[in-house]
């Protein structure tokens, strides 16, 4: 008698324990799927469309550059240099007003003015007019790229 | 008989009661993967909701525009730097014409567009009881014609027409003054749009030349568009 109720016991266990492992399997798989279109539909929903992001280190650039280039003005450097054509020595001075993780280059032109030969995708420009000085009025323009 | 048996053993197995406890962890381990993808949810929509694009947008466009009034404070300045330079033995009046011109030529390679009507007026020697000339040029850089230009002082009035874009009008008037005094100069020009009225006070001092300058100036771009009236009186030597 013991020992029919042993297997009977036994057979019920394996039979129930099969059942539970498949239902078991079932629902986590369900529940994972859930979870894996839950976050795929927020994603998709609020990231989906490439909205991108503007920079801001081109007009960060920009700023500091016609800021420099104001700065060499108030002291009438720029005004006799731009007149002179001297723009090493206008790049030398600009030097400690401009950030020091960029390239620059400086061109004084008239209206139309030079391609600076620059390759860069990150490549901006300012420009400065200029009337001239006391001595001579030339307008100019001095424009400063920034790479 | 083996309904009975099962019933009782169901109860009384230690081994069956343990296998609904491991039943009950691998549902709670299912029920993870939600609570982690809520989690996460949280976490996007969060991220999402901080980075305001908008915002972003905004700001840059305001960093945008501050370079642009920063370049129209230049133009300003170099007007006056103009008159400045140009008032020992130059002619002020053709140097600023020439500095708006370039100035418009240089904006709009940088997709500017640099507007206004420039009224400047000029005596030499003025002298007490004595008539004076003076010389007034109007530059029209408005972007279209003036069809109609209308200028009075001191009762002596002038009326041109068709004083086209990039164009100067020029007119003298005569004054006649024993002491300083102030003279009103009046300005219409009607544009395809309108007519507007400007009011120049001359200044005569006796025994001074001067140049009195008024400009409106306008500069146009995709971000924004400044205005602006400067007016200058200065000695010429």
């Amino acid at each position: 008698m013991h020992e029919l109720v042993k297997n009977e016991n036994k057979e019920i266990k394996m039979s129930e324990t099969k059942k539970h492992g498949m239902k078991k399997g079932l629902l986590k798989s369900f529940e994972a799927l859930i979870a894996i279109l839950m976050i795929m539909s927020v994603f998709l929903m609020f990231y989906g469309s490439a909205e991108e992001v503007p920079e801001f280190k081109g007009i960060n650039w920009k700023l500091r550059g016609f800021a420099a280039l104001e700065s060499l003005d108030s002291t009438n450097e720029l005004r006799n240099l731009a007149l002179r054509n001297d723009t090493a020595e206008i790049e030398k001075k600009l030097q400690p007003l401009m950030p020091g993780d960029v390239d620059y280059v400086v061109i004084v032109c008239g209206t139309t003015c030079d391609n600076p030969g620059v390759t860069s995708e990150e490549l901006v420009s300012v420009s400065y007019l200029l009337a001239g000085n006391v001595s001579m009025f030339q307008p100019k323009q001095v424009v400063l790229y920034i790479w | 008989m083996v309904n009975m048996i099962r019933a009782i053993t169901k109860d009384s197995s230690p081994n069956l009661g343990m296998e609904r406890k491991g039943m009950v962890q691998s549902r709670s381990k299912g029920q993870a993967f939600l609570i982690i993808a809520i989690v996460v949810v949280l976490v996007l929509v969060t991220l999402k909701t901080s980075l305001n694009l908008v915002n972003i947008v905004e700001n840059k466009r305001y960093l945008e525009a501050g370079l642009e009034r920063l370049e129209f404070n230049n133009v300003r300045h170099e007007i006056l730097t103009t008159i400045q330079i140009t008032s020992v033995h130059r002619n002020t009046t053709n140097s600023v014409n020439d500095l708006l011109a370039f100035s418009k030529a240089a904006l709009a390679a940088r997709s500017m567009d640099l507007k206004g009507i420039f009224v400047e007026s000029s005596y030499t020697g003025l002298q007490a009881s004595t008539d004076t000339r003076i010389n007034v040029t109007v530059f029209n850089m408005l972007g279209y014609d003036l069809s109609a230009l209308n200028m009075e002082l001191n009762s002596e009035v002038w009326n041109l027409t068709d004083i086209r874009h990039m164009h100067a009008a020029n007119v003298n008037f005569t004054i006649n003054t024993a002491s300083d005094a102030n003279y009103t100069l009046t300005v219409q020009y009607t544009t395809p749009q309108k007519t507007e009225n400007e009011t120049i006070t001359i200044p005569a001092k006796i025994g001074r030349s001067r140049f009195i300058g008024f400009f409106y100036l306008q500069l146009e771009s995709d971000r924004l568009t400044q205005y602006d009236k400067i007016e200058k009186v200065a000695d010429l030597v």
